[in-house]
């Protein structure tokens, strides 16, 4: 570990959140490094979709605080948080469907634009060269003037991944990148996100255990709610607490 | 050179300027009364493409359009009526910014409320009902049910402009037509810049276009405050045209008109609901004479029709025969 | 209290029960199918043309109050296979194509009836001294009617297997299917039923306000405001949301003239619908 020299990006600081009477996420402290690729699993329910609602700003915590880049952003609405350059891949594709492949990736290439700067202004060239440099990363420039909702399950997840690329994030969150996917769609896939990771800070939550042999690295496990143990896949592998709730159930 | 540029012009600009060379060229084939309702008609479809802004490109469903209309038409009578000092500029511009200062008012409680959906249409006609009561009710402002006329004409430079004598009524028409030409274009490199994707986009997934990023109710706050402003300035065009103006204008029946015209015409084109309005309220001046009665009936029916079978209006039936 | 501040708050109590009558059907449509139905109105009004009906006929009163919830809730059947089941995922296309209904149905009973005023006889003239206090006997009689009906209608919804389910379908629709519940009877059950009440509602306002085709708009507008004051899909939240908006218009109309007291009770449900997006009395959407 070369912890010493390296920046902290993300830092959660004793995040609580609450649904009705039940604890869904207790105190968690959680720091990603720039340049990190952190995996976390646990069993359903352990909280890790909730984490990331906290981290993005669709919930607020309880109690604690999310620090990015040595600032609080715990209070901020979702938009402000990805143009401050945190972007998330939902479980489900969660695309503009009656849009364009292009266009998709075009809309989110203006995310963190000002409003002033869209409206009168055509797309240009230059938009249209990023989005199909972003095309032939996800390998649907064949496809860029079908509508989205006409892709395979497969595509649109690829899109999705593509159109957070083209935002330009400083981390991205996948949650279940490989959810619905078929075992090759699957390597693919871990492919390129180890591709992607290799510039880019990202959070993967994942269930599949051959996803995460390919590209884990480091790997946090909740537990109801809680972490349950930190390091790196070899390590968690033979951690007899995780197995006992988690792996040992696979 | 020539056919080039006319080959980047799009189909939906060509019919529009085909139509306005018609509404150009026409005066002097017609009547003054012929010309009165013209007008009154592309006063309507400008209304009506005010709407499909909101509706069709942004996903609102407004029940309750007609209070920027009337709002635009009894703010340019007042004053003209009250503060002639101001003249027929300020007149105009009231008729813009009253509507624009409503409609902020309805985004600060709606589109930032995170008012959405059927509840969007509920509270615009509950605004609309409530501006028409209130209306009726201050009469020592507006003269309530009786209403406003005369109103006096609009005079810009040395020109006036009402429906008195027929000089004066073709000035007007041609202003009217000037402003729809206007209208038509801002509005149509308004939808067709990345501003009217990033609309699209909103409509099609709210929740995906605020996590890349964009500032959602902003977005559509921009839509609603234009589509007010040009709804207030066809209803202040409207006032002195028509020489009367009541509180029906900003109430029931003039909303679900609109939508009528817009859903019939073809939601998310501009030219769609210029389209419809023009022809639906041309049938409604034939028949409405012969059939009043029967006449409502058949609009109820063509839009019962037309939402359960061709949900696109007029132009998705028409588009769709073009690309084949 | 003096006489008259007891019988306008008597008569609060009673216009709040016939709107409850009215807007049930608005509301747990609403929370159901998540569709306004803009022809709602309408319903009321044929129910008002029903009783029309049977006094041209010759019966009475009471024979048009039966009939009408009948009849009205065929229409309301008729109505839901036809169109509403379409389009229950597309609320914005019902709007419009309910709204179209609405029209149909003014226009069709203009053309029979004509366009003004119907007169019922009220047959049951005079009234009874309640405490002192001499209150109309038809008024009473509604109250009555409309609140065993209230009663019955809550034992139905909170007591039967069939309001177990719709209460089910308003929670959760895609798991109320999932667990095997047949929604789109459900759907065509509650609907023909709210369109009966609302013609009954109808019917039993006859004698006390005017008939014509148009009567509808403004019981519309009435029912949108108990919805959004009272919440969706509850009972509680409708009887409060009805109480709320007749005793606004009731004791804002000691101060105002009814239209103002009127624009009041429109700005405060503006205003609300701004603080608590699920009504007074609804639970918090999640």
């Amino acid at each position: 570990m070369q912890a010493e020299k390296d920046i902290i990006l993300l830092d959660l600081r004793k995040l609580v959140r609450r649904f009705g009477g039940f604890t869904v996420i207790n105190d968690v402290s959680l720091s990603i490094t720039k340049g990190e690729m952190r995996c976390i699993i646990g069993p359903n329910g352990a909280g890790k979709t909730t984490l990331f609602n906290l981290i993005t700003g669709d919930l607020k915590p309880n109690s604690g605080r999310v620090i990015f880049q040595d600032k609080e952003i715990t209070k901020f609405n979702p938009e402000k948080i990805c143009r401050i350059g945190i972007t998330r891949k939902f479980q489900t594709p969660t695309l503009f469907s009656n849009l364009k492949v292009i266009e998709n990736i075009l809309m989110a290439g203006y995310g963190k634009h000002k409003i002033s700067e869209l409206l009168f202004k055509k797309v240009d060239a230059q938009d249209i060269n990023r989005t199909l440099a972003i095309l032939e990363v996800i390998k649907l420039e064949e496809k860029k003037d079908v509508l989205a909702s006409d892709l395979s399950h497969g595509e649109k997840q690829w899109l999705e991944i593509g159109m957070l690329l083209r935002n330009e994030p400083k981390l991205l969150l996948f949650d279940e990148p490989t959810a619905g996917m078929t075992r090759q769609e699957t390597l693919e896939t871990a492919h390129l996100i180890r591709n992607i990771s290799m510039n880019l800070t990202t959070i993967v939550i994942e269930h599949d255990l051959k996803f995460l042999r390919e590209i884990g690295e480091n790997v946090t496990v909740l537990h109801n709610g809680k972490i349950l143990a930190e390091g790196t896949f070899d390590e968690i592998e033979q951690n007899e607490n995780v197995k006992n709730v988690y792996l040992g159930r696979e | 050179m020539l056919m080039k540029s006319l080959k980047a012009i799009s189909l939906e600009s060509k019919i529009f300027l085909i139509i306005l060379f018609i509404l150009l060229v026409l005066p002097p084939f017609t009547s003054m009364y012929q010309i009165r309702i013209l007008s009154k008609f592309v006063l309507f479809a400008i209304f009506a493409m005010s709407l499909d802004l909101i509706w069709g490109y942004s996903g609102m469903v407004s029940f309750g359009h007609a209070a920027f209309f009337g709002l635009g038409a009894y703010s340019l009578t007042l004053l003209l009526v009250r503060f002639p000092e101001g003249g027929t500029l300020v007149a105009i511009a009231g008729s813009l910014l009253v509507p624009v200062v409503l409609a902020l008012f309805m985004s600060f409680f709606l589109i930032y409320g995170k008012v959405s959906g059927v509840y969007f249409a509920i509270i615009t006609l509950v605004v609309s009902l409530t501006l028409e009561l209130l209306c009726t009710a201050w009469y020592s402002l507006t003269k309530g049910l009786t209403g406003f006329t005369p109103i006096p004409p609009l005079s810009i430079f040395y020109l006036k402009f009402d429906a008195d004598t027929t000089a004066r009524l073709v000035q007007y028409y041609y202003l009217i037509i000037l402003v729809a030409a206007l209208i038509y274009f801002i509005l149509h490199f308004f939808t067709r810049s990345r501003y009217g994707l990033l609309l699209q986009a909103i409509k099609d997934n709210p929740k995906r276009a605020q996590f890349l990023g964009h500032n959602i109710a902003g977005a559509k706050t921009i839509a609603f405050i234009l589509a007010a402003a040009i709804a207030g300035l066809a209803g202040g065009l409207y006032a002195p045209l028509e020489d009367f103006i009541s509180p029906q204008l900003l109430g029931l029946v003039y909303s679900t008109q609109v939508i009528i015209w817009v859903a019939v015409g073809g939601r998310n084109t501009l030219i769609g609901p210029f389209i419809g309005t023009i022809i639906l309220v041309y049938l409604e001046t034939i028949f409405s004479g012969i059939i009043v009665e029967a006449w409502y009936l058949i609009i109820g029916i063509i839009l019962v029709v037309v939402v359960l079978f061709w949900p696109d209006g007029l132009m998705g039936i028409v588009s769709k025969r073009i690309r084949k | 209290m003096d006489e008259i501040t007891i019988i306008q708050f008597v008569n609060a109590i009673s216009y709040s029960m016939i709107l409850i009558l009215g807007a049930i059907g608005l509301s747990i449509i609403f929370g159901l199918m998540g569709v306004i139905n803009m022809a709602h109105g309408e319903l009321f009004m044929l129910g008002a043309y029903t009783a029309v009906i049977a006094q041209k006929l010759g019966m009475n009163l009471w024979i048009g109050i039966l009939f009408s919830p009948i009849f009205v809730g065929i229409v309301g059947l008729a109505l839901e296979v036809s169109i509403i089941r379409r389009f229950y995922t597309r609320p914005f296309v019902t709007l419009v194509a309910t709204w179209g209904i609405s029209i149909i149905f003014r226009q069709l009973i203009k053309m029979l009836f004509g366009p003004g005023h119907q007169i019922i006889r009220n047959p049951l003239a005079g009234s009874l001294d309640l405490f002192g206090i001499a209150y109309p006997k038809y008024r009473l009689l509604i109250m009555l009617i409309t609140g065993i009906i209230l009663i019955f209608l809550f034992v139905f919804f909170h007591k039967t297997p069939f309001g177990l389910k719709c209460r089910a379908i308003i929670q959760n629709r895609d798991m109320s299917t999932a667990l095997g519940i047949n929604v789109g009877d459900i759907d065509r059950w509650t609907f023909s039923i709210g369109a009966a009440l609302a013609g009954m509602a109808g019917a039993i306002m006859t004698p006390l306000i005017t008939i014509n085709p148009e009567m509808g708009l403004p019981f519309l507008s009435q029912s949108f405001l108990v919805v959004i004051l009272g919440g969706v899909g509850s009972l509680f939240g409708l009887i409060g949301g009805a109480v709320l908006v007749s005793c606004c218009r009731f004791f804002l109309s000691f101060f105002f003239r009814l239209t103002t007291a009127q624009i009041f009770v429109f700005l405060m449900a503006i205003i609300l619908i701004r603080i608590r997006p699920q009504g007074l009395f609804g639970k918090k959407i999640a």
